[in-house]
């Protein structure tokens, strides 16, 4: 047991696994050789710790695995919070924490005299340098307010709580909804635990879990954002299965509701061209210095101009948009669903009715081909496809005569 | 601001529990550590305190553990805590749940405080044009009524317009609202009642409820148990075999992983295979998510899934012929 804990000091370690273990459940141990079998079996552990229910283990030919298993429609609370439950701490903080909560209820003292009291009241000993730090701490997190008095800083315990800010009644359902929907959700359920609140009323449906697992990360590229800063971070990428260092300009975060992806649009420092990595493949992110100011509200004006027109990630500086058409047979009379799907899902096509139970959608964006899986699944509908990028027709035509090959075939 | 902090972690909260516990024995605290932990905390926690490495117990004469620290202080908001609440506020769901003063007082109190996100940088750019309108004071009215009769465990009178214009007039126990980020609109799961008897199981689009009455009614205990039942029916569990073309299969355990599944890696094979299981409810969505992918995996079951996806090709295979 000698080195290992079920607490983690650091968020990656059980970052990178948990999100293996959810969506590559299939993975075996020997998949893993990135990492040392060590470090695989203490996570593989730890996990089964924090997420018991969850967690199950099987084993064929292939070898062990380990996966994550759950069904999303009908959890009260993400599973993956128990993550963010368990950062390790020291024997001294753990004991501080506590003891400081209650020498500071109701009383201003410096960190002198909180040694003193500790000293005679609870007969521990502690460093006044070590109090300090303390302190120091727990006043940037806004649990100590701190006065001067001459030279010495006096430190109380702010006894504000969460119902001055929200009515009692209304704080349970309050938290329990956008703490599953809203970004950085963990800190609405830190709420919910520390005032002993359950969500009773919620249920979510196309709830993407897994993305909580990125928000110490994304927590700096949207400061990054917010102070309009460039950041060098960290990709993976696992096409290449290789880890590189960028510099970049952090501009937008888009969030698909559709498949749970998480991009970070950035622009190149030298204003070149846009590019967006998966939030959750960037390990490490550093805050730099902030985007020449010059040119900072222009490029924001462009990006807001531009994004209009795209479609999914591909944003471009300087390329025409491609114009695609795709004509539809719908049946007015029955199938009027299909006419508001193509409203619905369509971000700001046209539909133009042709004739009789004939529809055109018409769009114009970035990339036509980021439209494909959406085109293909009106299969069963779908007269034409024209794009400027002949490539599309080509793959939808072709994607569809495989499928006639893989279904119909066999019938014949 | 650490956003992964020992300080809202769980050994913190059980030693607050512990230490709000007062005097206990050492059967008292293993009992609470047990309850409460993960499912290795007690290894590490029950030693920390038996040999004072967290020295906030005694042991008293008699065995038990006595807290030296008699209160173990519940946390205050903290800045962060209050970043995040500023930012959601901003948040126009937010109206369902506070009033405009209620929402304009919690704003004025943060006013030093920084928001933690801007909404307006964090794009769900492909959500679908539908969403309930937040603005609405019916909707906030009609939303804050179902919440009232869930949370006071109340019937309902709703009248309701379908989708297809049909006008529903009838009992209701709501007991959960279902929330979509995708469609942004919230579904009310609720028992429908005849009389005193259950009738049923209702989904119904909070938009489309034109009103609501709260009934002051006697609800039978097992209301609950009866919508979990209802709830839980209709599972299907659709068999696919993915292919290692187009990043098929990264692409694919990402879309899909809000959905219960069990997949298996065939080596000799190269091909991903996937039980997947939905609610009967969820079967044309899923069949549309799954045609988008098109050649690059093959529903192989069931039967009458499998149909169906040969019924859209059958269709477009005499469209394109014509």
């Amino acid at each position: 047991m000698a080195g290992y804990n079920e607490l983690v000091k650091n968020f990656s370690k059980i970052r990178d696994y948990m999100r293996e273990f959810f969506i590559y459940g299939y993975k075996t141990r020997d998949d893993y050789d990135q990492k040392s079998a060590r470090s695989y079996d203490d996570a593989r552990r730890r996990i089964n710790s924090l997420l018991d229910d969850y967690v199950t283990f099987s084993q064929d030919k292939n070898g062990r695995r380990t996966s994550i298993t759950i069904s999303t429609n009908n959890i009260s609370s993400n599973p993956f919070y128990a993550a963010y439950a368990s950062k390790s701490f020291t024997d001294n903080d753990i004991t501080l924490h506590f003891l400081l909560m209650e020498i500071l209820d109701g009383q201003s003292l410096t960190a002198d005299e909180i040694a003193d009291v500790i000293s005679y009241k609870y007969e521990l000993l502690f460093e006044t340098q070590t109090i300090r730090k303390k302190l120091k701490e727990y006043q940037n997190e806004g649990i100590f307010l701190v006065e001067k008095e001459g030279h010495a800083n006096k430190y109380t315990l702010n006894k504000e709580k969460i119902t001055d800010y929200i009515p009692k009644e209304k704080l349970a359902d309050f938290l329990a909804f956008f703490s599953e929907v809203a970004p950085f959700g963990e800190v609405g359920n830190y709420l919910m635990q520390e005032n002993d609140l359950q969500n009773d009323n919620f249920w979510f449906k196309h709830h993407y879990l897994a993305k909580v697992l990125d928000d110490p990360i994304l927590i700096d590229i949207v400061k990054a954002i917010e102070e309009k800063r460039c950041i060098q971070f960290t990709n993976y990428s696992e096409r290449l299965e290789d880890t590189r260092a960028f510099i970049a300009f952090p501009m937008k975060i888009l969030s698909s509701v559709q498949n749970g992806r998480r991009f970070v649009l950035m622009l190149s420092v030298d204003r070149r061209f846009y590019t967006c990595f998966r939030l959750d493949y960037i390990k490490e992110v550093k805050l730099l210095d902030p985007f020449p100011k010059r040119f900072v509200d222009d490029e924001i004006a462009l990006l807001d101009k531009k994004i209009a027109s795209a479609w999914g990630m591909s944003v471009k500086r300087a390329a025409r948009l491609d114009k695609l058409e795709m004509e539809l047979f719908v049946d007015e009379e029955k199938e009027q669903y299909i006419l508001e799907r193509l409203k619905m899902e369509g971000r700001k096509g046209t539909v133009e009715r042709l004739g009789d139970n004939h529809f055109k959608y018409t769009t114009s964006t970035f990339d036509a081909g980021e439209m494909l899986p959406w085109i293909k699944s009106f299969t069963g509908r779908v007269i034409s496809v024209s794009s400027q990028n002949p490539k599309i027709k080509e793959v939808f035509e072709t994607d569809i005569e495989r499928m006639y090959e893989m279904y119909l075939q066999e019938d014949e | 601001m650490e956003i992964f902090s020992e300080i809202y972690g769980k050994y913190y909260r059980i030693m607050s529990r512990l230490l709000k516990n007062g005097t206990q024995t050492a059967a008292q605290m293993h009992d609470t550590i047990h309850k409460s932990g993960f499912g290795e905390t007690e290894l590490y926690f029950e030693p920390s305190i038996r040999e004072e490495s967290w020295p906030l117990f005694r042991k008293n004469s008699s065995g038990d553990y006595e807290p030296i620290v008699k209160t173990g202080q519940t946390l205050p908001p903290t800045l962060l805590e209050k970043a995040w609440l500023k930012a959601v506020l901003e948040d126009e769901k937010a109206k369902l749940f506070l009033s405009p003063d209620e929402i304009v007082a919690a704003k004025e109190k943060l006013s030093d405080v920084a928001p933690l996100f801007n909404g307006n940088n964090i794009i769900n750019f492909d959500q679908f044009d539908i969403g309930d309108d937040y603005e609405s004071h019916t909707i906030q009215r009609h939303f804050s009524l179902l919440l009232e009769a869930m949370n006071r465990k109340k019937a309902v009178r709703l009248n309701y317009l379908s989708a297809r214009g049909k006008e529903i007039d009838g009992l209701f126990i709501p007991c959960k609202f279902e929330y979509s980020p995708k469609n942004d609109r919230f579904r009310l799961l609720a028992v429908e009642l005849d009389n005193d008897c259950y009738k049923g199981y209702s989904v119904l689009n909070l938009g489309r409820i034109q009103n609501i009455e709260l009934i002051d009614m006697e609800l039978q205990e097992d209301y609950q148990q009866y919508f979990l039942s209802k709830r839980n029916k209709g599972e299907k569990i659709i068999d696919i075999e993915l292919y290692d073309e187009r990043n098929a299969m990264e692409r694919f355990m990402v879309e899909f992983s809000n959905y219960q599944k069990e997949a298996v890696y065939d080596k000799e094979r190269d091909i991903l295979k996937v039980k997947l299981y939905i609610d009967g409810l969820d079967a044309t969505e899923v069949l549309i998510k799954l045609l988008g992918f098109g050649p690059v995996l093959k529903v192989l079951g069931p039967s009458d899934f499998v149909e169906l996806i040969k019924e859209r090709l059958r269709k477009q295979q005499s469209l394109s012929q014509n």
